[in-house]
């Protein structure tokens, strides 16, 4: 029983991880912009995160589903293998917001969960050719396409802004952006929120409080889920905002807007066709593509050198940090004891990693942008064509 | 290289995606610029007609805008990741699975069944496969 709590508590510090590490991809551009006040922008995530826990009743039975024996997740030291792997996760997560890159939260379940098997059972245990087909190629993809959408979108925006006064645009856009960045934010609720509501469920299953039979999602567990990715992104991640908004490459609102859109279009589209995406990812070729959109935009590409770079090795960290977690559970006989060790150094080492990340602190106000005056600059400025006049 | 590529990749259902995510993202983002566009404009047309057709034109922009948001968030409800998963198989019941310290500690010859791929993307239990 310990243990299982252990593991419920593992999944909503995760959770809340997952939430302050990809407020960026919902509200980055909008605050970039001056769309949005910062503490605004994420107050509103939070909140449409919480409902997009709620909106889809299907849950992902498992994270990882297909990719590890099932076999593996039972019993007592199935359980303690689920919270090494959500510890490597989690201290992922944190290591990745210390260094200010967005890197993605599933792939760091998965890598830990991964990790954490190969260490317990080998390699006969993870079907790798599945982890190929649905997180390494799509992982590959998914910011081409975006990227590709929101370069095109970007485009098509400056075109039709040639017709407008600069500050209605600028304003316009502002505005739209609300909009795309609340529909971003509830698709990043209906997707995350479930991912930690399948672990909590498979936990369940494994203790056997629920059983396979009359499989259920408890409203406790829908609701701890929402709640902690609420919390999550209302704390607010502004170290990767930061990154996501400002460092890869200076937006606009009609870039924001594009960006934003496209992400949205795209993780809807993949989620509806059940072709799994990283939302991180995602938002991340579309920040990186509207900015190609407008000429004579410049992107930053030597952080998005260090965001692919540490896309690169989120599955193999995550990985190798709940195998490490596995191991010294091992010590301990992988029981309660066990559990109650690795829990511990997990919360020392979240206590360092938060410590480290303070004496590097990017305050919300720092990021506010709304009070200054944007000036939208098309690619060629001409007067504005008659029209219907 | 491209026998791998399409043995991992299935190209239908990306080509499908990329053309809903290009439908809904330039598309969205193009009658948005319309919208402001007629609004823009209605606001300094002189003549009564022309504000009224810009801002018709606005308010049809609105509304499709509003009509892919609604199809993005039917979506979001529609995904196909079902939630209940399958009773396990009685033959799995018969050979229940082995807790993860057991492939480690095994020390006798492995005489027990392994796990094994049979088919691409599928784990079977061989004794599920055996006929």
């Amino acid at each position: 029983m310990l243990v299982l709590v252990l593991v419920v508590v593992g999944a909503f510090a995760f959770d809340f991880t997952n939430g302050f590490h990809d407020t960026a991809n919902a509200v980055a551009t909008s605050i970039a912009t001056g769309a949005l006040k910062p503490r605004s922008a994420v107050l509103l995530s939070a909140a449409l995160n919480f409902a997009g826990a709620f909106i889809s009743i299907s849950v992902a039975a498992t994270i990882a589903k297909g990719i590890v024996n099932p076999a593996v997740l039972a019993g007592e030291e199935g359980l303690v293998l689920v919270l090494a792997a959500l510890i490597g996760a989690t201290l992922w997560n944190l290591i990745t917001w210390y260094l200010t890159i967005p890197s993605s939260s599933s792939h760091a379940l998965i890598g830990g969960v991964i990790g954490a098997t190969l260490v317990a059972s080998g390699s006969a245990a993870v079907n790798f050719h599945k982890l190929l087909q649905s997180v390494i190629v799509p992982a590959l993809l998914s910011p081409f396409i975006c990227g590709i959408v929101a370069l095109l979108a970007a485009f098509a925006a400056y075109r039709l802004i040639r017709l407008l006064r600069s500050s209605d645009a600028a304003k316009g856009y502002r505005l739209g952006q609300i909009g795309s960045a609340s529909l971003l934010s509830l698709a990043h609720g209906t997707n995350d929120a479930q991912k930690t509501m399948g672990v909590i469920s498979l936990a369940l299953i494994a203790h056997g409080d629920i059983s396979t039979a009359h499989f259920y999602v408890p409203l406790w567990v829908k609701l701890g889920c929402a709640l902690s990715i609420a919390l999550g992104t209302a704390a607010g991640g502004w170290r990767i905002i930061n990154t996501m908004g400002n460092r890869l490459t200076t937006l606009e609102p009609p870039q924001g807007f594009a960006a934003e859109s496209s992400s949205a279009a795209v993780i809807l589209a993949s989620s509806y066709y059940g072709y799994p995406l990283s939302t991180t990812q995602v938002v991340s070729g579309g920040v990186t593509g509207s900015g190609l959109g407008r000429r004579l935009a410049s992107v930053h590409w030597e952080v998005v050198g260090q965001m692919v770079t540490a896309w690169i090795f989120t599955i193999p960290s995550a990985g190798l940090l709940a195998a490490a977690a596995w191991e010294i559970s091992g010590a301990f006989g992988n029981s309660a004891a066990g559990a109650i060790v690795i829990a511990l150094m997990a919360i020392v080492g979240a206590i360092v990693l938060s410590g480290l990340a303070r004496r590097s602190n990017i305050s919300p106000d720092e990021l506010d942008r709304t009070t200054v005056a944007l000036d939208i600059e098309p690619p060629q400025l001409r007067p504005p064509a008659p029209l219907l006049r | 290289m491209i026998t791998t590529a399409t043995a991992l990749i299935d190209w239908h259902e990306l080509w499908r995606i990329v053309v809903a995510a290009l439908i809904g993202g330039t598309g969205v983002v193009m009658l948005f610029g319309l919208l402001l566009l007629g609004i823009s404009r209605g606001t300094t047309a002189t003549r009564p007609a022309a504000r009224y057709t810009l801002y018709a034109l606005s308010a049809l922009c609105g509304v499709l805008i509003a009509a892919v948001a609604a199809a993005g968030v039917y979506a979001m409800t529609q995904k196909p990741s079902s939630g209940k998963p399958s009773p396990k198989p009685a033959a799995a019941r018969v050979a229940p699975a082995r807790p993860a310290a057991m492939y480690r500690r095994a020390t006798a010859p492995r005489q027990e069944p392994r796990l094994t791929v049979f088919a691409r993307g599928s784990w079977l239990h061989p004794a599920i496969a055996a006929p």
